[in-house]
């Protein structure tokens, strides 16, 4: 393992050339260009928002709009569920470079990971604007926002390192995804407020990683407070053990991609 | 299973770059259902059952390599030849650690530059300074070696004037010399090359032999994979043929070379009587190449004669019987496909048993081994009635004149003139036999 780390630490180089290409590419005979990295998580807010007012759904706390409530959430969301979503068919989408060059295949996830983490940086300028629109303080506890972007991108890579290198033995889990992000966006206090769940059930609500991801988030920029020590830990330990594993299984089945792709 | 590529050891005592030891490679052949968990299991029952017996038996497997040894030392051009699938590519792959051995140990020593398929990471979509930059990085450059190499990579792709332009406008042509420019240019103590160096006109080809001459000089270990053998015969030290999966023979150019010659002749002796259904109305017996003293032989020169006799037995009377020749390239090219009703001419009628002679004169075609496919078929119809692919080998040695003057697959007939008069001492070459005699006859009377 420690090994395969070094061999990739020598391809760094490498997966931001491809993370690039993977920006140019994505943008390049589009006309909103990187607009649209913004388009997506603004359109959803919209959606939600217009939902919200129709169904009487509120962020629960009165000083806090429901737009921006929901665009906290929907943000680092749109990240992730874009990110899974590009890097698990990227393995076989570059299958021409599997079959005939050598690198540490992980570069592939992850530098769609890279590429969604740049639409992200793009989008929250978005969001800034709509923190001083809204008139919502800068606190202090905002500084905690790297550490709780690096828990939930452990998450994205585990999950993108599993699902990319399954996707070459059987495709249809990239059909899989968008199905399963979809449960799980109902599953994370995106659209809602954590305060909604019933106590009985938030145990098993608390299993989702993303869940106290998610609070987190608001708790420090929107309500300026530290978010619940236990179940971040408790998340991030879920996100590195899975990134471990996930990164042996893959570095495991890595061996057969070329033959079976 | 064990894999054990050290890279840049430092380990001034390691003579060798690379070393293959007992390494084989297996494919299984049945292809894997997608996401089904009731074949899963079936197939995982059937997995474990196969190892615990042992059995890797040929029908479940494909053994592109059976326990392949040899060693390639630091600084030397290794060429491996052989028909295809023999288990050439597979190699190659192995060496560039793209698959894993089934079996046996690959131990490489230095940084592997692989040129398998032209153009591998190109992106139609972006330019080609940014494909340059791309390939380079999956090649293992760093960003700062590319840029001090870049114009001199496209100076030596001749694409100064388009490097900016998306490469899916490229030609095929410009697209490998690109390729082939950015691999040239690499840091790399071990470079793969795969059967690309016929890409490109043949000034190309002259500045892609003097870049390997440069890169073998400044010590570099070189590995080609190719059909071309006047290639080989180019740029190689040493040889290994591969036949099957297995080394059939290695050591000097030009005996490895003179071996694979002696396969295809042994090949052609057995084609000689060839085996095909009883119960067709036209069969081909036997597929023979002579020469014009009537002798068996596999090995011509460019502008000699060659005779391919198709032996047959026709059982029924037919009305328009017809046969066809085709000739493909060692690396599968369809050159020329020829049958007797080219002109729509007919063969009255067939004996019992006789023979079609099909006379190759003169031979136009360039140094190289290519293959005859021969077929009876019936004119009217166009039914084949029986059907031999790679039939016979005819292999062509010696170059007619300068190496690098010439590229392709065939030299057309052909002559030079300059203000209406001949370039060179004026003698026909590549001219069918009976102009080439009128004219020697018309420059005696000329002399006299």
């Amino acid at each position: 393992m420690i090994e395969s780390l070094k061999k990739l630490g020598t391809a760094r180089e490498l997966l931001v050339t491809l993370t690039l290409r993977d920006i140019r590419v994505r943008y390049k005979q589009s006309i909103l260009g990187i607009a649209w990295a913004i388009l997506q998580p603004l359109s959803l807010m919209l959606v939600f928002t217009v939902f919200a007012s129709l169904t009487g759904l509120s962020s629960g706390d009165k000083g806090i709009p429901y737009p921006i409530f929901v665009y906290c959430a929907v943000l680092p969301w749109t990240f992730f569920a874009t990110a899974v979503r590009f890097a698990v068919p990227s393995l076989v989408t570059n299958h021409n470079l599997v079959t005939k060059t050598y690198f540490p295949r992980e570069v592939m996830p992850m530098a769609s990971i890279g590429a969604c983490f740049v639409d992200f940086l793009v989008a929250s300028v978005i969001f800034v604007g709509m923190m001083v629109f809204y008139r919502i303080p800068l606190r202090p506890t905002v500084l905690l926002v790297p550490v709780i972007l690096t828990v939930q991108i452990v998450l994205t890579l585990a999950i993108a390192l599993v699902g990319s290198a399954m996707n070459v033995f059987y495709r249809d889990i990239r059909y899989a995804i968008p199905l399963a992000l979809q449960i799980w966006l109902f599953a994370s206090p995106v659209m809602y407020s954590v305060d909604r769940v019933p106590q009985s059930f938030r145990w098993i609500y608390f299993t989702n990683p993303m869940a106290a991801i998610i609070n987190a988030y608001r708790e420090v920029i929107l309500r300026g407070r530290l978010p619940d020590a236990n179940l971040l830990l408790s998340s991030t330990a879920i996100a590195v053990g899975a990134a471990i594993v996930g990164y042996a299984i893959f570095k495991r089945m890595e061996m057969k991609f070329a033959d079976v792709i | 299973m064990n894999i054990d590529t050290c890279e840049n050891h430092g380990n001034s005592e390691e003579t060798y770059a690379i070393r293959f030891e007992n390494v084989s490679k297996r494919y299984r052949l049945k292809n894997r259902r997608s996401l089904s968990l009731y074949h899963t299991f079936g197939d995982l029952f059937r997995r474990a059952k196969d190892r615990l017996l042992g059995r890797t038996s040929d029908e479940n497997h494909f053994h592109a390599l059976k326990d392949v040894s040899f060693q390639v030392r630091k600084g030397e051009v290794l060429g491996i030849i052989g028909p295809n699938g023999a288990g050439k590519s597979t190699t190659l792959k192995l060496l560039s650690h793209v698959t894993v051995p089934t079996e046996g140990t690959i131990d490489i020593n230095g940084k592997v530059a692989a040129l398998i398929e032209v153009g591998a990471g190109f992106h139609a979509e972006l330019t080609g300074r940014e494909n340059i930059f791309l390939n380079a990085a999956i090649l293992g450059l760093r960003r700062a070696e590319v840029e001090k190499r870049f114009d001199e990579i496209v100076h030596f792709a001749g694409l100064e004037r388009f490097i900016d332009t998306p490469v899916k406008r490229y030609s095929s042509g410009m697209y490998a010399r690109l390729g082939f420019s950015v691999a040239a240019h690499v840091d790399a103590d071990i470079l793969l090359v795969d059967e690309v160096l016929s890409v490109g006109d043949a000034n190309f080809q002259v500045k892609c032999f003097n870049r390997m001459q440069e890169i073998r000089r400044s010590g570099k270990t070189i590995v080609i994979v190719s059909h071309n053998l006047s290639n080989i015969k180019k740029y190689c030290d040493r040889c290994i043929l591969l036949r099957n999966g297995e080394i059939a023979a290695a050591g000097d150019v030009d005996h490895v070379v003179a071996e694979y010659h002696r396969h295809l002749r042994e090949a052609n002796e057995r084609s000689a009587e060839t085996q095909s259904d009883t119960d067709k109305p036209i069969r081909i017996t036997g597929v023979r190449l002579i020469d014009s003293t009537g002798e068996p032989r596999m090995e011509f020169e460019t502008g000699e004669q060659a005779y391919l006799l198709l032996d047959y037995e026709a059982k029924e009377r037919i009305t328009d019987p017809a046969f066809g020749v085709s000739i493909r390239s060692a690396d599968g090219a369809y050159l020329s496909g020829i049958t007797t009703k080219m002109r729509g001419d007919v063969i009255d009628s067939l004996d019992q048993i006789g023979t079609i002679t099909f006379r190759l004169d003169p031979i136009t075609l360039f140094e190289g081994t290519y293959s005859l496919t021969a077929w009876a078929f019936n004119g009217q119809t166009r039914e084949n009635y029986d059907y031999h692919f790679a039939a016979c080998h005819l292999a062509v040695v010696g170059p007619p004149a300068n190496g690098s003057e010439f590229s392709g697959y065939s030299c057309l007939p052909h002559r030079w003139f300059h203000n209406n008069e001949p370039v060179g001492n004026g003698d026909v070459w590549m001219a069918p036999a009976d102009v080439r005699s009128e004219q020697a006859e018309h420059e005696e009377t000329v002399h006299q």
